[in-house]
């Protein structure tokens, strides 16, 4: 068992022990089961996979493991029911715009950020479907 | 004063206490906010100075530019200081400012010989007033929203050679009912070796993709969470001091009202009494002719 702490700078946003973990790395998709080797990593926007059955889309942060815990810090952490779809999809719609209309670059830089944040959360709602139609 | 003005001004007196009462309650309410802001940030702060730590047996302190003091153009070494100073845009709270101006001038700062960031116009007015020189003032924002700016504003001015050393100067919030002015140095990156467990430095670590790019960002989002750690903890120090001083104000008007209440009716008493007796002599003298 791992003993997994995922930590925003707003609170903590999930402590538990669990039996493997998978997350964004910038070296590409790293999982951790236990007895992992002492790891420090920088870990890239996108989606943790939980072992037993948990997501979370992330922000970029850093992963720090020893083999029994698991630090994960990430500038934001969100579960599946903390996303609204309808929400994500306007802000998609929305940041679409600015991309096509935005005068500077970095109004545009901006706008995809947030656009691929939006896709990341939608990828997120998609996984949360999927479990519930294989149960 | 006669009955009248007294009355005026216990009345006025009871307008003050409500209003008072309720700037004590607004900042009961918003002190609470920051507290659990401070309290439910803290893991985040320090897993991540832990883990700098832990980290810190595989660093090599030429591989970041933050550890030293950077050279300028001239390679001559900046004498100057930047202080990133984190007051408040309001008064009305107490010895909040005090203690910082208090401890500004207590730490003998040479406000000729350093530049400052403020977030805080109570900060602004002061630093002008000993004579200090302001960069950029990042009051007039909400000071959460510009801690990213306030950060890349202060690295700049440190890798252009500009200065010596940054730090920055807040309240720091201890508990409810106690806090400190103190002074923090950001850069150049330092940390105390011998206080760090040797158990911890003996750990091996695997760093990926390797430790020599991992250092910077690193080093980067911790600076700025230490900076965001300031103002959040300056926020809560903010509002806790207004409310106790909110509070004393209102016990004071209370005190007041209560002595003002005694001093009217002693004048009403002592009108009645007078009237009184006006009306025994006159009635008396009637009678004796």
């Amino acid at each position: 068992m791992l003993h997994l702490k995922i930590i925003t700078p707003q609170k903590i946003a999930l402590e538990d022990d669990v039996i493997a973990v998978t997350a964004p790395s910038t070296q590409g998709e790293i999982t951790i089961l236990p007895r992992h080797v002492n790891l420090f990593t920088q870990l890239v926007e996108g989606i943790i996979k939980i072992k037993p059955e948990k997501y979370l889309a992330i922000g970029g942060g850093y992963l720090e493991t020893d083999g029994e815990e698991i630090n994960i810090l990430v500038s934001r952490a969100y579960g599946q029911n903390e996303i609204d779809s309808e929400q994500t999809q306007k802000a998609i719609e929305e940041a679409k715009k600015i991309v096509t209309s935005a005068k500077d670059e970095n109004e545009r830089k901006q706008a995809m950020k947030l656009l691929h944040r939006s896709f990341i959360d939608m990828k997120l709602l998609k996984k949360r479907k999927h479990i519930q139609s294989s149960v | 004063m006669n009955l009248r003005q007294v009355r005026k001004k216990t009345k006025s007196i009871r307008n003050v206490k409500k209003i008072t009462k309720a700037m004590q309650l607004v900042s009961a309410v918003k002190m609470k906010k920051a507290q659990q802001l401070e309290v439910e940030g803290r893991p985040y702060r320090d897993t991540l100075t832990a883990i700098i730590e832990k980290l810190v047996s595989n660093m090599d302190t030429a591989w970041s530019r933050l550890f030293g003091t950077p050279l300028a153009e001239n390679e001559k070494k900046a004498t100057r200081k930047l202080i990133v100073l984190i007051s408040s845009n309001k008064g009305l709270c107490g010895a909040f400012h005090v203690n910082l101006y208090r401890f500004l001038l207590r730490t003998k700062v040479d406000f000729l010989n350093a530049d400052f960031v403020a977030a805080g116009t109570k900060g602004v007015q002061f630093v002008s007033r000993m004579r200090g020189k302001i960069l950029a003032d990042f009051s007039n924002s909400k000071f959460l929203n510009s801690v990213s700016a306030i950060f890349s504003f202060v690295l700049e001015g440190y890798l252009r050679g500009d200065y010596e050393s940054v730090s920055i100067v807040y309240n720091k919030y201890l508990s409810a009912f106690r806090s400190e002015a103190v002074e923090e140095t950001l850069l150049p990156f330092e940390w105390k070796k011998e206080e760090i467990e040797e158990k911890v430095l003996a750990l091996e670590y695997y760093i990926e993709p390797s430790p020599k790019k991992i250092i910077e960002p690193l080093l980067k989002s911790y600076l700025e969470e230490r900076i965001r750690g300031a103002i959040i903890s300056s926020e809560a120090v903010e509002h806790a001091a207004r409310m106790m001083a909110m509070k004393s104000a209102t016990d004071n008007a209370s005190d007041i009202i209560y002595n003002l209440t005694l001093i009217g009716n002693r004048l009403r008493q002592e009108k009645i009494t007078n009237e009184l007796l006006d009306m025994v002599t006159a009635k008396e003298s009637v009678e004796v002719n």
